[in-house]
């Protein structure tokens, strides 16, 4: 944590203004979600943001909301977990609603509808792309890494194997490849032991 | 038999606690309801699903909101979310108190390898939308043309003007895509 601590109601706000600019996936939210907590106010670092993300992405439910709640837990408690987690939740739940209501009394023209539909697509396509290669180049640091995240891509993608599954032997891995990673530095005459995966994040 | 709030809390806080990899990893869940309860159609969910992609907020959320909201009106919306949000909580407070706060050897050691995975999973998310908006494939392989190039388009803006908004380039892409359909018509 940073030493500029913001306020319940500053984080609050964010997280009500990330519900109500950001669309789709966790990809496009991750772009958002950089911009406004690393780059522009600097209440996390980089390596701290992705570590949430990456607990956020392993745990059941919307990876949105659970990093919502992992930087609420992290600023003000449990309290403030449940006030992020709601505040998040209200624009795209008003949103909704209004919509529905909208759709019932008004049948907007399909095609019209599709059209915008598959430009929207095609521009979170496009931004979301920013999102993967920034957390490629912080969370790929040698080739054992670079290795797990190919495999692993393509076990999810070409042999459709469960999430679960993938997280839990990357778990496995990352425990036996560190190992083999400590030991090979010590063969090395102890040439250097800076260790790039140990030391992310934990500058509390 | 009709169906009431408490089935769809409970339906929603199973949903919370089972479904693994984002917003995405609901939908097999939201069609099992579909199938089992008489609220809404399969039809009728994948346009749900398409609506909740373009519209604010993640598309997990919207699409319990909206799930929540053809069943059982602003209140069972109001119920499928809070529910499907509940579990997340309980399991943050544990993972953030064991995981990031008093962060341990182990715990970095697992970290070296599943920050790799967390990145294929992103990767694999952005694929699978990816596939489905830049080409068509039915029985062949066709070029979706509009999409394409507003894809480009946007991707370099995006890399170049690295000051603009996220949010402005996907309301211009709505909106490039609103032009197309003035202009074809």
């Amino acid at each position: 944590m940073n030493e500029k601590k913001p306020s319940l109601f500053q984080v609050c706000f964010l997280f009500f203004y990330m519900g109500l600019t950001t669309f789709g996936g966790a990809a496009s939210m991750l772009v958002c979600l950089t911009r406004e907590l690393v780059d522009k106010r600097g209440w996390l670092t980089e390596d701290e943001l992705y570590d949430e993300v990456a607990v956020a992405q392993c745990s059941p439910g919307i990876i949105m909301v659970n990093t919502a709640t992992l930087f609420g837990m992290q600023t003000y408690g449990l309290f403030g977990a449940i006030l992020t987690t709601l505040s998040l939740l209200i624009a795209p739940f008003t949103c909704i609603c209004l919509l529905t209501l909208i759709l019932r009394y008004l049948s907007l023209d399909n095609e019209l509808l599709s059209c915008i539909y598959s430009g929207i697509r095609a521009g979170l396509c496009g931004i979301s792309i920013n999102a993967v290669v920034r957390l490629a180049k912080k969370n790929i640091s040698d080739l054992f890494t670079s290795i797990v995240a190919v495999v692993a891509f393509v076990a999810i993608v070409v042999f459709n194997i469960k999430t679960v599954l993938v997280i839990l032997i990357g778990i496995i891995l990352g425990l036996l490849g560190s190992h083999v990673k400590a030991r090979l530095s010590r063969n090395d005459g102890g040439r250097n032991n800076s260790d790039a995966s140990n030391n992310n994040g934990v500058t509390k | 038999m009709s169906y009431t709030l408490l089935h769809l809390m409970i339906e929603f806080l199973l949903i919370g606690t089972f479904s693994f990899g984002g917003g995405m990893a609901t939908i097999p869940f939201l069609f099992n309801l579909a199938d089992k309860y008489t609220w809404f159609t399969r039809n009728e969910l994948v346009d749900m699903i398409a609506i909740s992609e373009v519209t604010p907020g993640p598309i997990g959320v919207n699409m319990a909101t909206y799930v929540g909201m053809k069943s059982r009106g602003v209140l069972g919306s109001l119920v499928s979310i809070l529910s499907l949000t509940f579990p997340a909580i309980i399991v943050m407070m544990f993972a953030y108190k064991y995981l990031l706060k008093n962060r341990s050897l182990i715990v970095d050691k697992a970290f070296y390898g599943l920050k790799p995975v967390v990145l294929a999973l992103f990767a694999s998310g952005l694929y699978s939308v990816m596939k489905e908006t830049l080409f068509t494939l039915d029985g062949g392989f066709h070029l979706n043309l509009f999409e394409d190039v507003l894809f480009i388009v946007i991707f370099a803006v995006s890399m170049k003007f690295k000051k603009i908004h996220p949010t402005l380039l996907i309301l211009a892409s709505g909106a490039i895509g609103a032009l197309k359909y003035f202009i074809m018509r």
